[in-house]
């Protein structure tokens, strides 16, 4: 958490009481207007059981594999839902595709992963199902509109029964990841199931997506985004999770305490082990990551990163200067007017230095220039003449 | 009918476990915005209601869902007849003046750069909150604004010069980001 919002939290203190009374009101209203009321996950369940039950009738039938992976009646229900509940008008059409393809994504991971399901999974799956989706239909008038036309007991039989088995393989997926990643908030282990799921997904079946894509008219779709490098020292290993400190170098973990790294940095993260990766603590690896979570608990690391891919890196690659001329070094740099951080690098810095405690890399950029970051301070970019200066005061030929 | 109040009661259960878990980042959130804890809690209160009634499957991105929805709401009230009529109502009646007075003297004492931040105008607080209390990146912080990124900078770098008064040495490193 970065210092500016500990003082905005300190500012607001304690709102455990606020907190209480909107609990409170929320929950009083929600048992009031019953009918009114639509539980996400319960809505989800539903969407996904639809959505999976045109999987796995194509599945069992003989067609080839690549026509089968999508499906325009899949995408059709998709759409119904995204016209009665989305937030994002104009833009159901990508709407109801992104969720279609998570949950084919989902259903083919699992599948990889060996996932099946049993008899009694798939009959107690199928009777909470039943029952949901007939709460649904007297809770919400869209639901009732929608199985009007064919009415509840052939659409459940038509639409949904096939599904029980996926249904049960993809809750078994999420609580797999659950398990596997203990430490983490339940909610990004879900959802880093659900990202492997996607990656799995695009490296099996990207063409026939692609090829769907272009028949319903969903032009620039992507399910990738481009996330952060972090390029940094594995401080920590535990329960399938390794603690990254970015900017920290391997030889630090040998004349360093864990917390005292940790201190030093102020940025280190819990990213989940992927795809069987072995790594050990004093590994220098790059992390492909966007997003994660902060929590609130009172723990030494409370910030937990996603995962989409992990590079070893030669540990050697960046050359650590010991300062001999600290004070010159400091004059350097103190009038340059160093600016926000916005350059990302994707390889780790050619060399980095500690003064006054902080730790500042550089990397070697065109024409003999060098640019300079310094973790949560900022960056700056050297002319050839400047960093020719630079490169003199550390040494840096020599080292 | 007994599956039926079993699946409510699940329900519930879950909606609770989400309040429970984003509540207090909600509220501080839209605290920042309307400066005022009720209408704070009021603005919290009909976005959980909000998600209750809709669909929503982005488990993982579930709080920077529900903090949009914040975000809007508290915009929305800030733009709302309401809450002009309350400023009227603030400039005739001095009792109501003071309790914000008090309020704002309060935060002050708790966090000297907290209170700075909420006495910027909306233009320039906005960016600061969303870069620094939801941690969001510039471009991020662009769509949801929807500004151009350099807008979004030049507003950051306004918003760090305006706070620099009330700055103390040690948070001089904010100057330089």
């Amino acid at each position: 958490m970065n210092d500016v919002k500990k003082e905005l939290i300190k500012m607001t203190g304690d709102l455990s009481k606020n907190k209480e009374r909107v609990k409170q009101r929320v929950l009083q209203r929600h048992k009031v207007k019953p009918k009114k009321s639509i539980s996400l996950k319960i809505l989800t369940a539903i969407v996904t059981l639809c959505l999976v039950g045109f999987v796995i009738q194509f599945l069992d039938s003989d067609k080839k594999q690549s026509a089968q992976i999508f499906n325009q009646t899949g995408l059709t229900y998709y759409m119904d839902i995204a016209e009665r509940f989305s937030l994002d008008k104009g833009r159901e059409l990508e709407e109801a595709y992104r969720r279609y393809e998570k949950r084919v994504a989902s259903y083919y991971f699992a599948k990889s992963l060996g996932i099946e399901s049993t008899k009694e999974e798939r009959k107690a799956e199928g009777q909470q199902r039943l029952e949901e989706l007939k709460m649904l239909q007297e809770s919400l008038p869209e639901y009732a509109e929608l199985l009007k036309k064919q009415g509840l007991d052939k659409y459940f039989t038509k639409n949904i029964e096939p599904l029980i088995p996926m249904m049960v393989a993809e809750k078994k997926l999420e609580a797999l990841y659950v398990e596997k990643y203990p430490t983490f908030p339940t909610e990004m282990a879900s959802d880093q199931a659900t990202r492997d799921a996607i990656r799995y997904f695009n490296a099996h079946f990207a063409e026939q997506a692609k090829a769907f894509q272009e028949e319903i008219g969903l032009e620039n779709y992507t399910n990738t985004r481009q996330g952060t490098i972090h390029i940094g020292t594995v401080v920590g290993i535990q329960d399938n999770a390794f603690l990254l400190v970015e900017g920290a170098v391997p030889e630090e973990v040998v004349s360093m305490s864990q917390a005292q790294i940790i201190k030093k940095y102020q940025n280190a993260t819990w990213y989940p082990l992927i795809d069987d990766i072995a790594l050990q603590i004093g590994n220098y690896v790059a992390v492909h990551s966007i997003g994660g979570v902060t929590t609130d608990e009172e723990v030494p690391v409370n910030r937990f990163g996603f995962v989409d891919a992990i590079e070893m890196i030669e540990p050697t690659v960046t050359k650590n200067i010991t300062l001999q001329n600290a004070d010159e070094v400091r004059a350097f740099l103190n009038p340059i007017n160093w600016r926000m951080k916005e350059k990302t690098f994707d390889t780790p810095p050619n060399y980095a230095f500690v003064l006054d405690g902080v730790r500042v890399d550089i990397w070697e950029g065109y024409g003999h220039s060098l640019w300079l970051q310094a973790q949560e301070y900022g960056e700056l970019q050297l002319s050839q003449e400047r960093a020719k200066q630079l490169k003199a005061l550390l040494k840096m030929d020599e080292s | 009918m007994v599956i039926v109040n079993k699946v409510t009661e699940e329900v519930d259960g879950i909606l609770e476990k989400i309040i429970d878990d984003h509540a207090e980042h909600l509220l501080r959130l839209a605290y920042f915005y309307v400066k005022n804890q009720h209408v704070a809690e009021d603005i919290v209160q009909e976005v959980f209601i909000k998600f209750s009634e809709h669909a929503y499957e982005e488990r993982g991105q579930l709080r920077a869902y529900l903090s949009t929805l914040t975000i809007n709401k508290s915009k929305d009230y800030l733009k709302s007849w309401h809450y002009k009529k309350c400023l009227l109502q603030e400039k005739l009646f001095l009792t109501q003046a003071k309790k914000q007075r008090d309020a704002l003297i309060e935060a002050e004492e708790r966090s000297q750069i907290g209170a700075a931040i909420l006495n910027l105008p909306l233009t320039y607080r906005e960016p600061i909150l969303l870069y620094y209390f939801e941690e969001m990146k510039i471009a991020d912080i662009a769509q949801v604004l929807a500004l151009p990124e350099n807008t979004v900078k030049t507003r950051l770098k306004r918003a760090r010069e305006a706070l620099k008064p009330h700055l103390r040495e040690e948070w001089e490193v904010l100057l330089h980001e």
